[in-house]
């Protein structure tokens, strides 16, 4: 005769799991978003860093 | 303090830290090195919180000055790190900028246009140009719509480049908090994402 069971923590268990793998996924999707949001970086102008550098020279 | 001594060649191999004692110790030239190396991650950060090139140089420019009258008077504690200070200096002034103009960060772009677009000097044909455009402007009105605490934390990490103790200590929040932001932000843009997929799919 085959025993069944039903498991007491089962939906215990997959909201684990779920909340587990919503994670994943979400790093997941930042390491594949990075070299997107790498391309957004920005310079600041050369007469901005100009301004800086003549600051920082004055004594 | 015993001074480093350094050639223009190695200057890339001394630490923030020492270029720091070096500045104060009346190597002016070092301060080129120091925004050489996290100009990038500073600008960026400032113009995504102030979507505004012109208001971002003004930001960018303010915070250098006062890391220079910092540095100039004794007040550095050599005790932090050079970037994440420099961070707390640029964010207060970003925050006092939104103070003083009595509004708060909008959801909508202020200007689309992005003028480092403007002068790529690579070849590429116009409809490349527009795709690459359009998932710029898409990418950066999503990080636009993510609420004010998401986007921040988001910013200082990846362009920022700044650890969650950093960013709590920075934003005085927990680092739990600060962890928790960054996974809502991530899981918030990866919604509009697929949304916009879905949009694109339909037509």
């Amino acid at each position: 005769m085959t025993k069944t069971f039903t498991p007491t923590n089962l939906k215990k268990q997959s909201k684990a799991e779920a909340f587990d793998q919503h994670n994943q996924d979400d790093q997941k999707f930042y390491e594949n978003v990075k070299p997107q949001l790498d391309k957004l970086y920005r310079e600041p102008s050369e007469e901005t860093i100009a301004k800086i550098l003549n600051y920082a020279k004055k004594r | 303090m015993g001074l480093i001594k350094h050639t223009p060649m190695r200057l890339q191999q001394v630490s923030d830290q020492d270029l720091v004692k070096l500045y104060i110790g009346g190597d002016e030239s070092v301060i080129e090195e120091l925004l050489r190396r996290h100009k990038s991650k500073i600008f960026t950060s400032i113009y995504l919180l102030v979507k505004d090139q012109y208001l971002a140089e003004d930001i960018f420019q303010d915070a250098f000055i006062k890391v220079i009258n910092t540095l100039r008077s004794g007040r550095y504690n050599e005790e932090g790190k050079f970037l994440p200070w420099v961070m707390r200096i640029a964010h207060n002034l970003v925050i006092d900028y939104f103070r003083k103009e009595k509004r708060t960060p909008t959801i909508t772009s202020a200007d689309g246009t992005d003028v480092l677009n403007l002068i790529q000097i690579h070849e590429e044909s116009a409809e490349e140009r527009m795709l690459r455009e359009q998932t710029h402007t898409d990418l950066r009105k999503m990080i636009q719509y993510l609420p004010d605490e998401q986007k921040e934390v988001l910013i200082m990490r990846h362009y920022a480049d700044l650890s969650f103790k950093e960013i709590a200590e920075l934003t005085d929040v927990s680092i739990n908090t600060a962890l928790g932001r960054m996974r809502y932000a991530l899981s918030n843009l990866r919604k509009m994402m697929n949304v916009k997929e879905i949009s694109i799919s339909r037509g």
